[in-house]
């Protein structure tokens, strides 16, 4: 029924020619937004239906194509490599805005926000909604049984099989600490309702932000808690906390970098990973299934006082 | 994905969409390959979507952008060596074939002093001559990924070279 129902809804593309349709997929190949996917497979069936009535050359050698697949690019040496790595696609996009907006509470961005903004919508893009993400791994290092693996362009925890044995056979901590200020207070109080452990919390800030809000997002992999901080000027950052279900699920935290090399602070017995991307930094640290990150257009003496302020 | 959907997400016409968008044959056939080597590696997500052939093709048309991106970019920065071209005004792909017919002796002999023999073959077949990572696969005996990581390699060299390029900031 669907099949006949997008034939009787694309059956005037049948009256085009080949050439016409071939630059209908060209126009929408060229178009920034998303595909009408039923269109263009219609398209692709007529074209199709034509070359094998009458060969042109147009179909390709699928059984060729499937042999080449296994021999040369289904190897292991592709193992979590893309020849062709992409941006991350209008649909994430478009969510991430509109999460993120909701979480910040506003429709509109002051204009002075809005480079960062570009920057943080893509990295919560990747932080919440792209967890299957294809990354090479270039180098790593083991911090309480996380790897960090990054590129030049992308940085992402891994798990190892022995932090998922020790995760297994854990014992749970709870501690609550006095609080020194008073978004201290109101992230320490979001993390224990949401049954994370509240000393993670920085208890220092910079001076004149205000925390603009907090949202929590969960989703079958992960619990978000979100917290974002900006002043009047341009400082726009946010607290992430994220909890996985498993820890094997830890490499879904993606973070996009530049070249600059990935740096280490340790404070507390915690490790971050400060990672630059143009004009924001990232701090971030993991420990068993939880991620924490810092990330905005902190300097790095801001960002590493946060960091120090954590159980604090 | 069952019965004529999975016919419909099938390879036949995965190959088809990018042969017919873009004359770049062997890249094309790069991307989809790539395409199938990263749905094969998320079938359990991509499966569970209620538009999996939209994912697969969304993939396919931002992986064709992106390679033609950087193919540009590679592009642009040899020109940039004797000419400051903004960043943002990325010539057409006829536009710097033409320009670099022109000026391609001056342009390449700037290059093949910052490349070995074997780099510089290699960025003229991926870059000037649209090959795939599958022909390049096939010519110098090493596999895809090793040819990706080789022209990741040219990339950092001419960085190297011309680091004004690297930082190069959008206006």
């Amino acid at each position: 029924m669907a099949k006949k129902s997008a034939c009787e809804k694309y059956g005037y593309l049948d009256r085009l020619s080949t050439d016409q349709l071939e630059e209908l997929l060209r126009a929408d190949f060229e178009s920034d937004e998303n595909s009408d996917v039923d269109a263009i497979f219609h398209i692709l069936e007529v074209i199709e239906k034509r070359e094998r009535e009458h060969p042109t050359g147009r179909l390709p050698d699928t059984k060729l194509a499937w042999e080449e697949f296994q021999q040369y690019y289904n190897i292991p040496e592709g193992e979590g490599v893309q020849l062709y790595p992409y941006e991350q696609g209008t649909e994430a996009k478009a969510s991430a805005v509109s999460v993120t907006r909701q979480v910040l509470g506003t429709s509109s961005i002051p204009h002075a926000h809005r480079a960062l903004w570009n920057v943080l919508v893509a990295s919560i893009a990747i932080f919440l909604f792209f967890g299957g993400m294809v990354v090479a791994q270039a180098a790593g290092y083991d911090v309480f049984g996380a790897i960090g693996q990054w590129t030049e362009e992308t940085f992402h925890f891994a798990s190892t099989g022995d932090a998922e044995e020790a995760y297994a056979n854990r014992n749970s901590e709870n501690l609550a600490n006095a609080e020194s200020s008073q978004y201290h207070l109101i992230l320490k109080e979001t993390l224990q309702k949401h049954g994370i452990i509240a000393e993670i919390a920085p208890s220092w800030y910079p001076d004149d932000v205000s925390l603009l809000n907090s949202e929590v997002f969960t989703n079958e992999f992960s619990k978000t808690i979100l917290f974002s901080f900006s002043n009047d000027y341009d400082k726009l950052f946010y607290v992430d906390i994220t909890m996985y279900q498993s820890i094997s699920d830890l490499n879904m935290s993606t973070f996009e970098k530049d070249s600059t090399p990935v740096d280490q602070y340790t404070s507390g017995g915690k490790t971050f990973y400060i990672l630059s991307n143009d004009d924001t930094l990232t701090a971030t640290w993991a420990s068993e299934t939880l991620v924490e990150t810092i990330a905005g257009n902190l300097s790095l003496t801001e960002l590493k006082s946060m960091i120090d302020s954590i159980g604090g | 994905m069952k019965g004529s959907q999975q016919h419909r997400y099938g390879p036949d016409y995965l190959q088809m969409f990018p042969a017919c968008s873009i004359n770049d044959t062997y890249r094309a056939q790069d991307v989809v390959q790539d395409t199938f080597h990263e749905a094969i590696r998320h079938y359990d997500i991509i499966a569970a979507r209620e538009n999996p052939g939209g994912w697969l093709m969304e993939t396919l048309k931002n992986k064709i952008r992106d390679s033609e991106r950087a193919r540009r970019r590679y592009m642009r920065r040899f020109l940039s060596l004797n000419t400051d071209i903004a960043e943002e005004a990325i010539p057409s792909s006829e536009a710097l074939d033409g320009h670099l017919e022109q000026d391609e002796t001056l342009v390449l002999q700037l290059v093949e002093e910052a490349l070995t023999p074997e780099e510089n073959k290699l960025l003229k077949r991926l870059v000037f001559d649209k090959a795939g990572h599958l022909q390049v696969a096939k010519e110098f005996g090493i596999t895809v990924y090793a040819s990706e990581k080789r022209l990741e390699r040219v990339r950092q060299k001419l960085y190297k070279v011309f680091p004004e390029r690297k930082y190069h900031k959008k206006k």
